[in-house]
This record gives C-alpha cells, sequence and structure tokens, in this order.
C-alpha cells in the first residue's frame, strides 16, 4: 500500500503536525506555498497559528478532505442578496462549539490560512450569537467597550431609527 | 482562558467584524451593532447601507423618522456602500410623489454609483429617476421597475447596457416598444427577463424579443393574456432552447400534446400558475406542460392553483416517474395533499430537501411521512390569509416540538409568521423559535419542554407570547 503523500506544518509555538497532504491543502495559502516551493521535507511555519488552534482547524480540514470546492448556489428562487444561507451543518455545528477565545482564534486562523468554509463557519457563528440581541447585550457578551460619547450614540440611534423593528 | 489575546472582540481586526455582519441580514440586528461602539458602528453601516430597503410603513412614517436616504445626503461617504436599492412605496402628498422625498431619492442616486440592483414598485416616483439610474452605474446588473414610461423615459433606459437581469411590471406600450432594443443592448450579459402584467405582449412580439438572447437562463412571463401557455412553450423551444428556469401563467384550455410539442431539456426550475378553474382542464393543461419538462431533470417545481383544490394523482405520478432523481424543492401552493399523497412524496422523491404545501394534516400523519424522506431539512406551510378554513388550525409550539422529536432530519419548519428550527445534540433535541421575521428567539429543551432561554429584553418589548 502506497502512503498517501505528506506535508509537515509548524506551529507558531514550534510544535510540528505530520498530515495527509490533501487535508493540509484545503488551506489555500499552504496548496500555494506548496506549489510555489515545490514539496520538500522541510515543516511549513505557520507563524500566526498556535498549536491548540492549528489542531482544532486540521480537524476541520480532516473532516471536509473530501469536500468539493463550494459552488454558488444556482437555484433563482434564492435570488435574494440579503438572504444568506445561515444554517450550519451538524458536524460544523458541534465542531464550533468551543469557548468564545477559541472561536475567535479559529476564525483569524481561517482567515490567514485562507479556509474560506471554516472562516464562513465561524462567522456565521458569531452572526447568530449576535442575532436578537441589544447594543448592551452584545458588548457583554463579547467584552466590547462602548467608546461613544452618549451624544454620539443618540445621532447613531436617530439616523438609524429606519432600520430598527424590522 | 479569559485574559488571552482575543478575550475580547475589540482585539479583531477590522477586517474580520466586518465579516460577521456578511451573515446578518435583518436590519434590526445591524442597527444594534452599529450602536456597540465605533469600530462596529463603521463596519455594521457598510452592511446596514450595502441595501437599502424602502417600504409602504417607512412612507407612512415620513417626517417623523430619517429615511435611508436622508442619512446618505448627510453622510455622502456611505454612498459608496449602496450596492442595492429597492423602493416598494413613497410618501405622497395630495396623492402624488412627495417633492422633498423625490428630490432626495434622485439626489442619492447620484451619489451611489456602485449600484448592482435597483428595484422601483412605485411607478409614480420612476420617472423623475430613470435619468439618474440610465447614466453613472456601471455595475447596474439588476433592475426591476413598474414601468410605466413614457417615450422619451424608455429611451433613456437604453443608455443601460449592463444588465443580467430585467423585469418589467406593467409595461405601457412604448417600453414593449422598445423593449427588443434594450435586451438587444443588454444581450452579452442578460441572464433573466421577467415581464408581467402586459395586455399588448404577444407570441410573435415575444419571439423578436427573445432572438436577441438565445442563451436566456431564466423566463418569468405572467399574467400577459394575449399568449397561451402553448404559443410560450413553442416561442421558447425556438428561440431559447437552453434556459433552466421558467415561470409560466397557464388560463387557456387544454390542449392536445401534438409530436411537435416543444421539450425542455435544460430545465432545472419550473413554476406553473394555473388561473383555470375547471378540474379536468387543469388536470389536462399540467400534463401538457409538464410533458415539456419530463426529458428534463427538475431541481424545483412549483404549482399554484386558481381555486383550493386537491393536488391531482396524475400530476403527483409525472412528477415521480420523471423526477424523483433530481426534485430537491417541490412547492404546492392553494393545493390540498392528502396524507398517501404526502406519504408518496416523503418516499418517492428521494432528494427532496424542501416541502412547501398547506401543513392541514395531523401531526402523526405529518411525522409518519416526513420518517420515510431521506433528505427533507425544510417544511413550510402554505397557507395564505384565507386560512386553515374547515381543517386544522396551523401547528402550536408542543405539535411542532412532537413533530421534530419524530421527524429527526427536519431542521426548519416555517409557519405563516413563526419559524422554528431545530437541532440535536446526541439524544438532545433544542428547538428555537423566530417570530416575523424577527429575531425573537426562544429556545426550548426538546426533551422537556421547557423554555430554556428568552429574547433579550429588546424583543421582550414587543410583547410576543408562545403558544
Amino acid at each position: 500500500m502506497s502512503a498517501a503523500p505528506q506535508v509537515t506544518l509548524e506551529s507558531s509555538d514550534g510544535e510540528k503536525f505530520k498530515v495527509d497532504k490533501e487535508v493540509a491543502e484545503r488551506s489555500v495559502l499552504i496548496k500555494n506555498m506548496i506549489e510555489d516551493v515545490g514539496e520538500s521535507d522541510n515543516p511549513i511555519p505557520l507563524p500566526n497559528v498556535n498549536a491548540s488552534v492549528l489542531k482544532k482547524v486540521l480537524e476541520y480540514c480532516e473532516h471536509h478532505r473530501g469536500d468539493p470546492l463550494p459552488a454558488a448556489d444556482a437555484d433563482p428562487s434564492n435570488d435574494d442578496n440579503r438572504k444568506r444561507a445561515t444554517e450550519i451543518s451538524d458536524w460544523d455545528q458541534k465542531f464550533i462549539q468551543v469557548d468564545q477565545e477559541m472561536l475567535f482564534e479559529i476564525i483569524l486562523a481561517a482567515n490567514y490560512m485562507d479556509i474560506k468554509p471554516l472562516l464562513d463557519v465561524g462567522c456565521k457563528t458569531v452572526a447568530n450569537m449576535i442575532k436578537g440581541k441589544t447594543p448592551e447585550e452584545i458588548r457583554k457578551l463579547f467584552n466590547i467597550v462602548n467608546d461613544f460619547t452618549p451624544e454620539e450614540e443618540a445621532q447613531i440611534k436617530k439616523e438609524n431609527e429606519w432600520a430598527e423593528d424590522r | 482562558m479569559a485574559g488571552g489575546r482575543y478575550s475580547s472582540a475589540d482585539a479583531l481586526p477590522f477586517d474580520i467584524i466586518h465579516l460577521f455582519f456578511h451573515w446578518l441580514t435583518n436590519y434590526a440586528d445591524l442597527a444594534s451593532s452599529a450602536l456597540v461602539s465605533k469600530t462596529w458602528h463603521q463596519a455594521a453601516t457598510m452592511r446596514l447601507y450595502n441595501s437599502i430597503l424602502y417600504t409602504a410603513e417607512m412612507a407612512r412614517q415620513n417626517g417623523r423618522i430619517s429615511s435611508p436616504f436622508d442619512v446618505l445626503l448627510t453622510h455622502k461617504d456611505y454612498a459608496s456602500h449602496v450596492k442595492h436599492m429597492a423602493i416598494q412605496s413613497v410618501p405622497t402628498t395630495n396623492s402624488k410623489p412627495n417633492d422633498a422625498f423625490t428630490i432626495n431619492v434622485a439626489r442619492c442616486l447620484d451619489l451611489c454609483k456602485n449600484l448592482i440592483s435597483f428595484s422601483c414598485m412605485s411607478h409614480g416616483i420612476l420617472p423623475s429617476l430613470i435619468s439618474r439610474i440610465a447614466a453613472g452605474k456601471p455595475r447596474l446588473a439588476d433592475l426591476k421597475l413598474e414601468a410605466v414610461l413614457n417615450r422619451p423615459e424608455t429611451q433613456l433606459l437604453l443608455g443601460v447596457k449592463t444588465l443580467r437581469r430585467l423585469s418589467l411590471d406593467f409595461p405601457t406600450r412604448v417600453v414593449l416598444h422598445f423593449l427588443p432594443d434594450l435586451v438587444q443592448n443588454n444581450a452579452a450579459n442578460l441572464e433573466s427577463l421577467s415581464i408581467t402584467n402586459s395586455f399588448d405582449l404577444d407570441h410573435e412580439y415575444l419571439g423578436i424579443i427573445l432572438a436577441h438572447v438565445p442563451e436566456l437562463k431564466t423566463l418569468r412571463i405572467s399574467d400577459c393574456i394575449c399568449i397561451t401557455h402553448v404559443q410560450l412553450l413553442r416561442v421558447i423551444a425556438q428561440c431559447c432552447p437552453s434556459l433552466t428556469s421558467l415561470t409560466l401563467m397557464v388560463y387557456t384550455p387544454y390542449q392536445q400534446v401534438d409530436p411537435q410539442w416543444p421539450l425542455f431539456l435544460a430545465l432545472k426550475h419550473l413554476s406553473i400558475n394555473v388561473r383555470q378553474c375547471d378540474k379536468d382542464a387543469v388536470r389536462g393543461t399540467l400534463g401538457a406542460v409538464l410533458t415539456a419538462a419530463n426529458q428534463a431533470a427538475l431541481e424545483s417545481f412549483t404549482l399554484k392553483l386558481a381555486e383550493r383544490t386537491s393536488l391531482p394523482s396524475a400530476v403527483l405520478e409525472d412528477l415521480i416517474k420523471h423526477q424523483k432523481g433530481t426534485l430537491k424543492k417541490l412547492n404546492i401552493m392553494n393545493t390540498d395533499i392528502s396524507a398517501g399523497q404526502l406519504d408518496r412524496i416523503c418516499a418517492e422523491l428521494s432528494e427532496l430537501q424542501q416541502l412547501s404545501f398547506i401543513m392541514s394534516l395531523g401531526v402523526e400523519a405529518l411525522a409518519g411521512a416526513f420518517v420515510k424522506s431521506k433528505k427533507l431539512t425544510t417544511v413550510i406551510d402554505t397557507i395564505s390569509a384565507t386560512g386553515h378554513s374547515g381543517s386544522l388550525a396551523p401547528l402550536t409550539s408542543r405539535e411542532v416540538q412532537r413533530l421534530l422529536k419524530k421527524a429527526k432530519n427536519l431542521r426548519t419548519i416555517k409557519l405563516t409568521s413563526r419559524t422554528y428550527t431545530s437541532s440535536w445534540n446526541k439524544t438532545h433535541l433544542e428547538m428555537s423559535l423566530a417570530r416575523d421575521g424577527h429575531p425573537f428567539i426562544y429556545r426550548f429543551d426538546g426533551q422537556t419542554g421547557q423554555l430554556k432561554e428568552r429574547p433579550s429584553t429588546k424583543s421582550r418589548k414587543q410583547n410576543v407570547v408562545v403558544s
């Protein structure tokens, strides 16, 4: 049995991960790197991703290794530009049930490593957390500081009144 | 991991925060997000002003609250975010569009140079806007108009040459006169054409229009009473054989299928609106129209009947015979489906993912059918304002829970004003409810039926009661 070609990835904290090339290439960044420099035994450094996050990202890539590239929905009945599929598959939903810091780390890693479907899952998850919440609830949830003056806040509220309760 | 690098969303780069809002479709959520912090305001505003939808409700509130057009004129830098604009209604003064409003919209249109789609279904204001739409919009791809225009206005429209989708409702004769030119001017990109409510369009003239766009993918011809469905099918077969999506209205009596009956091999989406009432005629006509699609691999099929009646079994058998391996969406409006038919639909249409119908069967019958389907995830109750007359009332939250517990593949159940979504966590069902498209999200424990999470304080003010 001939083994599938493998590559080694190195996390920011120096941990090495040996994975199938097909799995690593879910990342467009890695795919391009391999194409640019050719295959080599040297580990591919990922200075922006630590080991615990990379492990999680690779778990996603492993599960989705055979997936076709995401295609645009051709159904014309879905033409409404504001309606986007915010549904997340069952496996992805369980995968992304992590603490908030890990969620942000996964999103940043997916952005850096250029794994669009994983980036989408992460951002959809955050979007779903925002739904139905007041500004104060959102601040509390994501630990965000309100840097508006009361006047600025009142002004924005007035301007966007048309968008409320819709 | 509190206190780590990203324990606060404040530490995230702007580009990432911006991506969150890409997935928010509700204006209220975006308005809330814009009030969180300065960074969030900037990112949410880009999305909020990406699509401007001006509704009848907003027209009623004109003068009392700022319109999005007022805001755009104050913050001219927001105009570059505007990609989509839809005007469904306009405020009026003495039954005419309000002058100040009209001027504001026109000035905004001048600023919105990145506009991709524009829709105006309020013809009173359109003549004042047409020159602003026709020039300086290099990306305009989608135009939907209630096209009550005179000759000079229509001639201005001919300046638009980048359209992919064109939809004209109530086109005047002069609009029809110039339509072949307009279609020809946009032939390189045009993939979708819709003409509705024309009393002048006949099949020969439609042939002249369609001759310019042999590669057309989507066509909708409805409420055009000078074209019969038979003439329409023949014209399309001749001019646009690669059509993938067709919406048509049927109002003439049944016509025998002949050897030259047009066949559409590329068709994927078919929608039929039946206006005749005689049951035999409906059965015959539908059979004939479906024959045209029998050799195609339909992915979606929509049927709307004029009078509420039961689904002709021949239509169902036709679908099962020819489309069972491809049909993903089936929408049956104003038509009753029996328990037996629902069983057949779920068991035989093996690719079906979405089913819309009048959900007037009991929970047991519904669940019994849904469990027979392998891929069905979304069901939609299409009962209209006429209500479930003589049949069961819409499902209650408890009934939906029972249904979801039995039919474990279902993820979304849409009733008239409520949408339920479910997810399974090992043996545990979680069900959320949103009302009227607003994210009043309630979470229930599927086992005990207990309410686990209430909507936020903002939503509670709306006095929402869960049945």
